[in-house]
């Protein structure tokens, strides 16, 4: 299937939270930053994405992707038909070619859960979620697209990036690796920034996420707060980021997830984020500019 | 058993991560898929969840609740009580049951047992009775007999243009929601306040007012909710009714 204008490596992206007040999106859209795509987080609601697709047409038909956080693609009952429907509509509104799902849920069967609980790191979960993707993806107007989740507490035998191969796999999709995430684990584990990506099949990574985050001292134990736009981006995540990004041979996007962030924040994340994968914006087709 | 159930059990743990031992021993696959969480890394997670799920759920609503109980409402978590939340506990079912059913059991909260579930009352009435009744949300009418028994009550319909709460105030909960750990005495007389939202402006979230009530007042608020014409305000109240009809016009309470 063709991804249209992300069929090649389109460069660096912004993903914005249309319930957010910050950053104003259709400030950014009016602005000179390098912004080479948006991804549209929605949490599930209609209309929002309509009126971004909108306005981003209206400003020089900037593309989109599509990231959906109400899936829950890792529950073992199954998909929730409302929350499936609510993510065709506006996938076809935003005209993306992927929708992006981190492997999460916010439900224990009927009950809604403060926290994203990543996906445990089990065959069992892995082969779950790899059922549950094959799902969404026969329900959505394009493809969808298995995220690493951001994690505090760890359970199981499995590294997760031993899992989000296996659930790319079974399920026959590509994925996001979110650097921020990754970390989390690996913080988790005591693991270096780095490890498990040797083995890990990087020709199925299609996007990359940095954010902001902080790093919070509980009692002695480190907890990663993927705090996205409401903080600065370690440069442990930059790093990871240029160290991953040359390795993957069917890279499109790399996004900067900056909910909350201010304008000024943004630029200034465009530019750390755009110093990090330098070559990569470099090599693009002459027709592309920076 | 299985993954669901190791699901389960992991949202429990960050609840309750004292019962990370007992599930282990318990075995099987369950047992040994949870034997691979750090017990340390769980302790510190569930003390953070905790805390942000107060802060978050009922820090602004019920501060001064929340500030009463400190420790134990962040023991609520763990609670049964827990589970009735919906959503981020939008009807305060866990908070209001939680709270009460700690204040019943709990002899070393003895001493709060006067005054506090007044503060619930009173921040529940606030924060979501009205506000949510106005917005034509839904209620958990359990919790608010609960909360509200013997203290007050929440009245719609009739002749009500809009959802009017009447509670008997005993204590200066303004100064308690401010400092819990405040030392104060029970007002000199039992004071009877109406409380409704003020009429929308666009664009903004309508306040809600509350106004110290002569008993008339409440007792027309009851009448007018149950559909009595001015007529039968007269007969109730006397020359006291117009004055009370005249108040709640004003506020644009009454509807017809």
């Amino acid at each position: 299937m063709s991804d249209g204008r992300f069929d090649r490596f389109v460069g660096v992206g912004l993903g914005i939270d249309v319930h957010n007040e910050q950053p104003d999106w259709r400030a950014i859209l009016g602005s000179d930053l390098p912004v080479d795509f948006f991804e549209v987080y929605t949490r599930g609601t209609l209309a929002a994405a309509h009126e971004v697709a909108a306005a981003a047409a209206a400003a020089g038909d900037l593309p989109l992707l599509y990231h959906d956080d109400a899936l829950d693609p890792i529950r073992p009952e199954g998909l929730i038909a409302a929350d499936l429907e609510a993510a065709r509509v506006n996938m076809a509104a935003v005209a993306a070619p992927w929708c992006v799902s981190e492997l999460a849920t916010r439900r224990i069967g009927d009950r809604y859960l403060d926290f994203f609980m990543p996906i445990l790191l089990t065959e069992e979960a892995a082969d779950a979620a790899a059922e549950n993707m094959r799902l969404i993806e026969a329900a959505l107007p394009g493809r969808i697209v298995a995220e690493n989740p951001p994690y505090l507490l760890p359970v199981g035998p499995l590294h997760i990036l031993e899992v989000l191969a296996r659930v790319t796999e079974r399920a026959g999709c590509d994925c996001v690796l979110d650097t921020g995430h990754l970390y989390s684990f690996q913080i988790c584990r005591g693991l270096d920034p780095l490890a498990g990506v040797d083995a890990f099949p990087l020709e199925r990574v299609v996007e990359l996420h940095v954010a902001g985050a902080e790093v919070e001292d509980e009692g002695g134990v480190a907890l990663y707060h993927d705090s996205h736009g409401a903080a600065e981006i370690p440069p442990v995540l930059l790093e990871m980021l240029a160290e991953i990004a040359p390795r993957c041979p069917n890279l499109r996007a790399v996004t900067i997830e900056v909910e909350d962030a201010n304008l000024e924040r943004c630029a200034r994340q465009l530019e750390q984020t755009r110093e990090a994968v330098a070559g990569l914006l470099a090599a693009r087709p002459s027709d592309r500019s920076d | 058993m299985g993954l669901a159930d190791q699901m389960r059990h992991t949202e429990e743990l960050m609840r309750r991560p004292g019962q990370l031992g007992a599930l282990v021993s318990a075995g099987g696959d369950d047992g040994a898929v949870l034997a691979t969480i750090d017990a340390g890394r769980l302790a510190a997670v569930a003390a953070n969840h905790a805390r942000h799920v107060v802060d978050r759920w009922w820090g602004r609503r019920f501060s001064g609740t929340t500030r009463a109980l400190d420790a134990v409402a962040r023991e609520l978590v763990a609670s049964d009580r827990f589970c009735e939340a919906v959503g981020e506990d939008v009807t305060a079912a866990a908070i209001v049951h939680a709270t009460l059913d700690r204040l019943d059991a709990d002899e070393e909260l003895a001493a709060a047992r006067v005054w506090l579930p007044e503060l619930l009352a009173w921040e529940y009435l606030l924060a979501v009775g009205l506000p949510r009744r106005a917005a034509s949300e839904a209620i958990d009418e359990a919790v608010e007999a609960r909360v509200l028994e013997g203290r007050g009550s929440l009245l719609t319909g009739g002749r009500l243009a809009r959802p009017v709460g009447v509670l008997s105030i005993r204590w200066p909960l303004g100064d308690l929601q401010d400092d819990p750990a405040l030392e104060v005495e029970p007002l000199d007389e039992p004071e009877t306040r109406v409380f409704f939202m003020a009429e929308a402006v666009p664009g903004e979230v309508a306040p809600v007012l509350e106004v110290g009530a002569a008993d008339q007042l409440a007792d027309a608020v009851s009448l007018l909710a149950a559909g009595a014409s001015d007529a039968t305000l007269g007969e109730a109240f006397g020359e006291d009714a117009a004055e009370a009809a005249s108040f709640l016009r004003a506020h644009g309470l009454i509807a017809g």
